[in-house]
């Protein structure tokens, strides 16, 4: 027997049990906020009680977490791994301070997370009580093993146990028996420590209230009532009465004799009251049971009956759609026993196959959650009876919930002869319904009693306005060769009667039924009405009529196509047959009229009278008036292609649709009819065919306009094919002369290519789609040492170049990807043996329709070209080797010339100022000379070797401040040459990405040279500055100096080239060269302008400085830039 | 009734010091910040700036009761409390500013709070455990006086968890610095950062080097707060020389380039 558990009650434990796990916790986190801060009240809660040590409370708040964490409904994997790590954790920590205390170890744990002195209760600092890591050993593993089935009963075994521990602690703390929690000398049980494992015991017990022993507590039944009325009570009221009856005898009350009979009377009070209360409850719930077995059974009773006697199949199944009861009626709707489905599972029984598992998945819904979409619903759907046979049958479901599972009831009706029934009866009504023929019933006095859609569309009326009313009234009859009297009589005596008459509709018009009427009769053989089916018979009569006059206008038709096809070359007879035949079949006059070849008019082609003098005189007016294509009724007949008929036709509308100049032909002929259709033929329209009436009463009707438009198109096809003939005949003439003369043409073009190929130095040659040579220049046959070009032609690559394999596959690349090969350039050897370079350009041949269908090809001799290109390639390199031994050599040679070059100073100083009174003035003149030009020697040398150093140093490119450059060189000049009157403007924050050292050098020399050819300017400018232009930026020093002549700018840069005299500008002539090196090698340009007497300007540029920009882009995250941007 | 001038003088800064938080609170209010991570972390800063005001009026308040010899204790604890719930509030707005700006983490807003919250409980308890039993008139302020002495390892701790946070957080903002491109970027990040850990260590030094217990220690404190302000105004709102000078852009000027830039764009 299963117990049903309480929903609430289990949800409310769970919380209860999450809130102890915090209550755990926060004593854990509360102690050990004690010991960090050193509050003795945290630790201790009273000064002479023991302390809660530190592991402990670490271990009650990795306690409270975790129980925190399983008593949540959750399905988190992780938290659920938390929580268990710190179950596991605190059964080491049980384990670990168990051992150390068992096996008189330190382990070193006590004091991990603080330092404790000896306390008196302890025997080692910091050490918890072995009770408590008893407990926690025991809690540890109760909590890690809590959702293991398995352990259950060990999981309650231990927290039972730590809680009975506890509990002991606790009781020893409330009645003052210290040895209950000061179980050995040093190793008491802190108070908060014992209350923290009570709390912590029942958490973990309420955490799954559904299993194990607490699921009494959890239990709806009588047994979980009263373990949760008396558990209470037997646990708290002896204790609480106990402690107050003890101290009362501690106060001096009473004795310990006193004590213990007040202890035991009031437990048995208040015991014997709790047990006739609960005595009381059990007695009432007894009676109402009781009350509802008494029920039960008269309702059993009555069920069985109703179940007995009931047409009805009444089956009941268990909430595993077993059978539990199957009624008579069940067995002989569905052809089973009783004893052979009790216990079976419904649904394999009576549900047919494809409806088992709706059943099934609807079952296990109801029971998952309770809800039940079809319960109680009248529900029509099949049956399947024990030989496999299905039928229909109309279920009803209820439940009956009240016990521990439901049990489901079916009331069944087999409802196979009902639907048969209905279905033949809807059948019959559907039928009589849409039958295309009029049914009508009528009662003995010819009122309308029914009334079907055939009827309705038959005769227009709906059966709401005549049901009621009378037959006659309504339908009007006319018998054909009877009258009514006599079918009435027939219908007396024979019962039945068939014929045809004429009935009128609701709109007046006639219509044609073949009727039929049969007599109904009751009982006793009284006439009580009539039904008559109507046929209507109408369109069966005309279509008859219909197909006689079809047959005589096919054979009309016929006979004018004869006509026509006998004349079809003739175009003019073509028209005159036209005409003639169609005035005989069905006309009284025809005109042809055909469109003029300028689209404008339709002139008169073919005219026809019975009568020759009003032909003639038709003949006359209509033939000089023709008709404007763009006015009047004509226009819209040529536009829309669509013919006009006017039945009856008034003079005054004949002059609307007539043009004004053929009003006159009106007075002398009389039109009463008129019928012109189009002549339609190749998608256009060729003219119009037009047929006129003289008699009033024979008005063209619509059948004629079918008719004559039928002849018109094949008289129209005939008029096409006579005209198209003539063309013909035209455009072959003008043909033959085109011919002609693209012959010659041909054959001129034929001539030039031949000339070309004859005559052009470069190989010429068309090729076919296997790369087989069609036609050839006279160069090329010549170089493949043929002849004749005609030789080569059927011949390919492969006859003449023993590796042509490679100029194959690219001509058929070429084909297959329609994609040129221009100037490209190979080595060919010819069959002669000769090696020769060209320059060939192959291009795809289409024919007219587009196709490729092989290659045209030009190679141009570049053998000299290519001669001549190996030849500067070696010079440059030559030239290159020859430069750099060049450099090397001067570098050399300078640096070895300034050894001398010192002595000759040295000595030649040495003896100025040594020897200076032995020499005459000359001789020391001349030696000043020396000097001179020894230090102007070294100057040239120092030069030489910048130069050099420049060409031959690694460079380093990074950010350099050019301005920042500048303005040092500036100070410098300012600082050694302080009496000049000069100013200096300087661009701030000009930068570069450059070699500093080499830039320095730059800024030097152009800057000192500023310095120099200002030095005879009263108010000397300086300029550093920069522009840009044409996406580079350009940097300048400007100054207003001397200047030069710009006819000798071209000089500026090369080496000891001056434009100035040694004596007015001094210097060495090596600077600007050394400059521009510096700057080619960073890959910039340099130049100069100027004017004399008016100053010049420097301009160089630094492209590494834009390449540099992109290396520089700043790496940093884009989050912080976006962050500091946003927030800072 | 003898009115003390000094007393007076220090409510009187006490006042404008709140004005000027105040001020700086709205005016940085007032930038628009579009992302919606960067707009809570500037409320936070925001949040710091109106905090501090709250606290510095609530102090300038209670010297003022202090002029006026209005000393009642209930009044001066629960105004402590209110107080220590402001300040914790604004350092937890300005941790959170600096935790956000230095590695862009949005979720340690929650256990910032959580650690405030904590802190403001401890707080409380060591007000309550040290007993205030009076209210104390001195020159420059007036305070609580406590039965058990504020000073031991948990007055350390709770000064070193006040002021530390910020601290280091100042310094690591101030490397910044070294990772912004802009001028005007690098002039706020060194304003800021420098006035913020000046301002928090300062007291700090008062506390280990016993600077705290004198009186003019409280006027040169406010001082400092003032001076920190009013230089972290200037990081938002650089005088009209140095924007000359420097080209650094302030908190209006931005704003109106944003302006600029939308109109353009809308132009486009």
């Amino acid at each position: 027997m299963t117990s049903q558990l309480n929903s609430r009650l289990l949800s409310s434990y769970r919380r209860a049990s999450r809130v102890a796990g915090g209550i755990v916790l926060a004593i854990g986190l509360l102690v050990l906020l004690g010991w960090l801060l050193d509050i003795p009240a945290l630790k201790s809660i009273l000064p002479h009680l023991a302390t809660m040590k530190a592991n402990t409370a670490m271990a009650f708040v990795l306690a409270g977490i975790s129980l925190w964490l399983v008593s949540a409904n959750h399905e988190n994997q992780r938290l659920d791994l938390i929580a268990r790590a710190c179950a596991t954790l605190i059964a080491l920590i049980g384990v670990l301070t168990l051992s150390e205390t068992i096996f008189s170890q330190d382990l070193s744990i006590d004091q991990l997370l603080f330092k404790d002195t000896i306390a008196p209760e302890s025997a080692h600092a910091g050490r918890m009580p072995p009770v408590a890591s008893l407990n926690f050993f025991l809690l540890g593993f109760s909590l890690l093993l809590l959702d293991r089935q398995k352990y259950r009963r060990l999981v309650e075994a231990f927290s039972i146990t730590a809680l009975l521990i506890s509990v002991l602690a606790f009781l020893g703390y409330a009645y003052g028996v210290s040895s209950l929690y000061h179980f050995f000398p040093y190793s008491s049980l802190a108070i908060h420590t014992t209350l923290a494992f009570l709390i912590l015991c029942a958490g973990i017990l309420f955490a799954r209230p559904e299993q194990g022993l607490m699921k009494v507590f959890s239990s709806d039944n009588l047994g979980g009532v009263m373990v949760r009325r008396l558990m209470p009570a037997a646990l708290a009221m002896p204790f609480l009465l106990g402690w107050l009856f003890l101290t009362g005898q501690r106060m001096g009350l009473y004795d310990s004799t006193f004590r213990l009979v007040l202890f035991a009377l009031s437990t048995v009070v208040v015991f014997a009251v709790l047990i006739w209360r609960n005595a009381g409850l059990l007695q009432s719930a007894d009676l109402v049971r009781q009350q509802a077995e008494a029920q039960l059974g008269q309702s059993e009773e009555r069920e069985a009956a109703i179940l007995y006697a009931s047409l009805d199949a009444v089956i009941t199944i268990d909430h595993q759609g077993r059978v539990l009861e199957f009624n008579p009626a069940a067995q002989k709707i569905f052809g089973y026993d009783r004893g052979e489905v009790l216990g079976r599972e419904m649904s394999e029984l009576i549900i047919p196959p494809s409806l088992r598992e709706q059943h099934r998945a609807g079952l296990a819904k109801y029971l998952a959650t309770g809800e039940g979409p079809v319960l109680g619903k009248r529900l029509e759907l099949r049956g399947m009876r024990a030989d496999g046979t299905e039928f229909p049958v109309e279920l009803t479901i209820t439940v009956i919930a009240g016990s521990e599972q439901p049990i489901f009831t079916a009331f069944l009706r087999d409802l196979t002869q009902r639907q048969q029934a209905e279905e033949q009866i809807a059948y019959q009504a559907y039928l009589l319904e849409n039958v295309n023929d009029a049914v009508i019933g009528s009662d003995e006095n010819s009122i309308i009693r029914f009334w079907n859609q055939g009827a309705e569309r038959m005769f227009g009326w709906k059966a709401g306005e005549v049901l009621g009313r009378s037959g006659r009234e309504i339908l009007r009859s006319e018998l054909i060769n009877t009258d009514l009297e006599v079918v009435l009589k027939i219908l007396a005596e024979r019962g039945r009667w068939k014929g045809e008459s004429i009935q009128y509709r609701k709109d007046g018009t006639r219509v044609i039924v073949e009727a039929s009427s049969i007599t109904l009769r009751d009982a006793n053989g009284r006439i009580t009405g009539y039904v008559s089916v109507h046929r209507d018979m109408t369109e069966h009569k005309q279509a008859e009529e219909e197909l006689r006059k079809n047959a005589a206008r096919k054979q009309a038709l016929a006979d004018i196509s004869g006509t026509l096809a006998t004349v079809h070359l003739d175009y003019q007879a073509v028209l005159d047959a036209a005409a003639r035949h169609t005035t005989e079949l069905i006309g009284d006059a025809c005109s042809i009229r055909l469109v003029s070849d300028d689209g404008q008019w339709l002139e008169l082609a073919s005219l026809y009278h019975p009568e020759p003098k009003t032909l003639a005189f038709l003949r006359e007016i209509l033939g000089t008036n023709p008709l404007r294509t763009d006015t009047g009724s004509v226009a819209q007949i040529i536009q829309t292609g669509r013919p006009m008929l006017i039945p009856v036709i008034s003079p005054e509308q004949l002059k609307a649709i007539v043009p004004a100049t053929a009003w006159s032909i009106l007075e002398h002929i009389s039109i009463h009819s008129l019928l012109t259709v189009p002549l339609r033929a190749q998608g256009g329209v060729l003219g119009t065919l037009t047929l006129t009436r003289d008699q009033p009463d024979r008005p063209y009707t619509s059948e004629d306009e079918a008719f004559l438009q039928d002849l018109a198109d094949r008289a129209a096809l005939s008029i096409a094919n006579a005209r198209l003939y003539m063309a013909t005949q035209q455009l072959n003439a003008g043909l033959e002369q085109r011919v002609v003369e693209r012959t010659a043409a041909l054959s001129q073009a034929n001539s030039l290519l031949q000339m070309m190929l004859d005559n052009m130095p470069d190989q010429i040659y068309f090729k076919d789609a296997q790369s087989r040579f069609i036609r050839n220049s006279r160069s090329q046959a010549k170089a493949l040492g043929l002849s004749d070009p005609a030789e080569a032609v059927g011949k390919s690559d492969f006859d003449f170049f023993p590796h042509a394999q490679l100029s194959y596959e690219k001509e058929q690349e070429i084909i297959r990807s329609g994609k040129p090969v221009v100037d490209e350039e190979e080595r060919i050897v010819w069959p002669d043996g000769r090696e020769t370079w060209v320059s060939t350009t192959k291009i795809p041949l289409p024919d007219q329709s587009g196709q490729i269908i092989g290659t045209f090809g030009i190679s141009r001799d570049i053998t000299e070209r290519k001669r001549a290109e190996v030849a500067l390639q070696k010079a440059k390199l030559e030239l290159e080797a020859a430069n750099k031994e060049l450099e090397a050599f001067s570098y050399s040679v300078s640096h070895d010339l300034r050894a001398p070059l010192r002595s000759i100073d040295g000595f030649s100083q040495a003896l100025l100022e040594d020897y200076s009174d032995l020499l005459p003035a000359e001789g020391r003149n001349f030696l000043e000379r020396v000097r001179s030009s020894a230090q102007h020697m070294a100057e040239l040398i120092d030069d030489l070797l910048n130069l050099s150093k420049v060409t031959r140093a690694s460079m380093k490119l990074v950010s350099v401040d050019l301005s920042q450059l500048a303005q040092g060189i500036a100070a410098e000049l300012q600082r050694t040459h302080a009496e000049r009157r000069l100013s200096f403007n300087i661009t701030p924050n000009l930068k570069a990405y450059a070699d500093p050292n080499l830039l320095q050098i730059v800024l030097e020399n152009l800057l000192n040279n500023a310095w120099k050819f200002t030095s005879k300017r009263e108010q000397a400018k300086i300029e550093f500055g920069s522009k840009h232009e044409n996406a580079e930026t350009i940097y300048f020093v400007r100054d207003n100096g001397a200047g030069f002549d710009m006819a000798y700018a071209n000089k500026l840069f090369g080496a000891f080239q001056r434009l100035h005299a040694m004596t007015e500008f001094p210097g060495t002539g090596i600077g600007l060269a050394t400059v521009q090196r510096i700057i080619n090698r960073h890959g910039g340009r340099i130049w100069a302008e100027g004017a004399v007497g008016q100053g010049a300007t420097f301009f160089f540029t630094l492209p590494a400085l834009e390449r540099a920009k992109l290396k520089a882009e700043p790496k940093e995250e884009v989050s912080l830039t976006k962050r500091v941007k946003e927030i800072i | 009734m003898t009115i003390q001038f000094t007393l007076l003088f220090s409510t009187l800064l006490a006042l404008i010091s709140a004005g000027v938080y105040c001020y700086v609170a709205w005016r940085l209010s007032k930038r628009v910040v579009s992302s919606s991570e960067g707009r809570i972390a500037w409320q936070s800063f925001t949040i710091w700036w109106y905090g501090l005001a709250a606290t510095t009026l609530t102090g300038g308040l209670l010297n003022m009761l202090g002029v006026f010899g209005q000393t009642s204790l209930p009044l001066f604890v629960t105004a402590t409390y209110i107080n220590m719930l402001a300040i914790c509030i604004a350092l937890w707005g300005l941790l959170y500013y600096l935790i956000y700006l230095f590695t862009g983490n949005s979720r340690s807003r929650l256990p910032l709070a959580i650690f405030y919250i904590i802190y403001y409980f401890m707080l409380v308890y060591y007000i309550t455990t040290s007993i205030p039993n009076d209210v104390r008139v001195s020159h420059w302020n007036t305070t609580l006086t406590f039965r058990a002495p504020l000073t031991g390892p948990f007055f350390v701790m709770i000064a070193v968890l006040l002021l530390l946070p910020q601290i280091i957080g100042g310094l690591a903002y101030f490397t910044l610095y070294f990772r912004v491109g802009e001028v005007t970027q690098k002039y706020r990040v060194l304003l800021v950062s420098w006035s913020i850990i000046i301002w928090f260590l300062s007291p700090l030094i008062a506390l280990v080097g016993g600077l705290a217990q004198h009186d003019w220690w409280q006027l040169a404190s406010r001082l400092i707060g003032l001076a920190a302000a009013l230089t972290i105004l200037m990081a938002y709102l650089p005088p009209h020389w140095l924007k000359q000078r420097y080209g650094i852009i302030s908190l209006s000027d931005e704003s109106q380039e944003e302006q600029k830039a939308e109109f353009s764009f809308s132009s486009k």
